[in-house]
């Protein structure tokens, strides 16, 4: 199978000396959809941020077999498509074409295909129709979707999510999920909502410290409570208990 | 939370809504230029200036309470800086008095200077609320880079309008919270309050900064802003600048 994804021993430092990563090893193959859990401050953003060339390690990420480095950046923000926490910080621009279309301007595009692209990925977000729209107008869970829209319009071969359904009331989530479901690509998601990582992903890797702890089937991960408890995923024994 | 400071009256339909963003910047920017070189005593032109704009603010709609309001924000501005010109200028003395040591004297002249500030001011900022009002931001925004403004101003400025909302929500967030825990103090203790605060704002925008610049590169941007062209003059436009253009001159050459 196609490596999509290829890290071996990746550490990264934050510049006050804060240790983000710890031998990082991980492969994520074509066609996978992926979940990474783990507690606040595992290193969750910061593995993502490597994953298109934000953040650079001590060793080389290799995205569908193409190291990530200077001169391959353009192309690596192509295939992967990061799509931020905050919508808020995803969707700079006054109006959602602007937003939409702010990739594949980039990419230097002609104006048609660009127009093409925001009109498809407007599409596949089940929100067409909306790209006059302000972002500030616009509900969290439409703000999600546009978020999403900004990064299929470069049609990516890595969907990159951090913390997709955070926010979102329950019908707003399960809707996205359905909606990501349905997207074809390979998929890293990042999340604290493993309604999310059961409903989505086969295979799960949990973070703790910088590290990788554990690494399997979504099933296995997410019925080992004492592993999940560990690592503080799962509520202590007593707490679990119903109160009366 | 939704906040309409900016674009509360840009959905109206009226002639001048209908507008190429282009024409109303430049007929703004040539009725300003036109205030501001008419001579000091020429009252009839500023009448006539008057009209022209109040005609064009009747076309378009624009509640005149809602204009009015708007407009009276300038005054602070203009009467810091202008209030002393009638004691500095020299000529006919209006009136003058002694305030302990000091001598002070008003003239004619310098009072008649302050009131022709303070009217060209009034005139300049009804235009900028009928460009503003009647126009969308974004409409604007690409009037701008059309006209040859540089790229990078006109994105400072679509920033601006995107997050000014955003920094809006989070200041009215930071003092509901502060006042559900406020139990009186001093007026020392609550300046020092409302100190963290502002520095509170300022360090969340630089990493709201941060993350919106990670953002912006995850989508290939590489410091050089790209964007489509997408407006287009139609007839009315032309028409428009024509007649605008027209009146300015005539009232030069008729009045002066």
């Amino acid at each position: 199978m196609d490596k999509v994804v290829d890290i071996e021993n990746l550490s990264f430092s934050y510049p006050d000396g804060h240790q983000g990563l710890k031998d990082i090893n991980l492969v994520v193959y074509f066609g996978e959809n992926v979940a990474l859990i783990g507690p606040n401050g595992a290193g969750k953003s910061t593995l993502l941020l490597h994953l298109n060339g934000i953040l650079h390690g001590n060793s080389m990420v290799r995205i569908c077999g193409l190291p990530v480095e200077e001169k391959n950046l353009k192309e690596i923000r192509r295939k992967v498509g990061l799509v931020f926490q905050d919508p808020e910080d995803q969707l700079f621009s006054p109006t959602v074409f602007d937003d939409v279309a702010f990739g594949p301007i980039n990419m230097g595009y002609s104006e048609l295909e660009v127009k093409q692209r925001v009109a498809q990925a407007l599409k596949w977000v089940g929100m067409d129709g909306y790209e006059q729209r302000s972002p500030h107008h616009l509900s969290v869970g439409e703000r999600k979707r546009i978020a999403i829209a900004t990064v299929l319009s470069l049609n990516p071969q890595l969907l990159v999510l951090d913390e997709p359904t955070s926010n979102l009331d329950p019908r707003s989530k399960w809707s996205l999920i359905e909606l990501l479901r349905q997207l074809p690509m390979t998929k890293v998601i990042a999340a604290h909502d493993l309604e999310l990582v059961s409903a989505l992903c086969q295979r799960t890797i949990i973070l703790d410290e910088a590290r990788i702890v554990a690494e399997s089937t979504t099933t296995n991960i997410l019925n080992d409570i004492p592993l999940l408890r560990t690592h503080g995923l799962a509520p202590q024994e007593k707490a679990i208990q119903a109160p009366g | 939370m939704k906040h309409s400071f900016i674009d509360q009256y840009n959905d109206l339909d009226s002639l001048i809504h209908r507008l190429d963003p282009r024409t109303k910047l430049i007929t703004s920017l040539a009725f300003i230029v036109a205030v501001v070189l008419t001579p000091v005593s020429n009252w009839r032109v500023f009448a006539f200036y008057f009209c022209l704009i109040a005609a064009l603010l009747i076309i378009s709609k624009l509640p005149p309470l809602y204009v009015l309001k708007r407009s009276l924000v300038i005054f602070p501005f203009v009467l810091l800086i202008a209030i002393f010109i009638p004691f500095f200028k020299s000529g006919e003395v209006a009136g003058s008095y002694n305030i302990w040591l000091w001598q002070v004297s008003v003239t004619y002249d310098g009072l008649l200077i302050l009131a022709n500030v303070v009217v060209k001011a009034w005139l300049s900022i009804l235009s900028l609320i009928l460009l503003s009002a009647t126009t969308k931001f974004t409409e604007l925004l690409k009037g701008l880079r059309q006209l040859g403004v540089p790229e990078v101003i006109v994105l400072i400025l679509s920033f601006m309008y995107r997050y000014v909302f955003i920094l809006v929500d989070e200041v009215m967030r930071m003092r509901r919270a502060r006042d559900s825990r406020n139990f009186g103090g001093s007026r020392l203790h609550k300046l020092r309050t409302i100190g963290n605060m502002i520095g509170t704002l300022f360090i969340r925008s630089y990493e709201r900064g941060e993350r919106i610049y990670a953002a912006m590169l995850s989508r290939g941007f590489d410091s050089n802003v790209r964007s489509l062209r997408l407006l287009s003059f139609k007839r009315v436009d032309a028409y428009f600048g024509a007649a605008f253009g027209l009146a300015l001159i005539a009232s030069a050459i008729i009045f002066w």
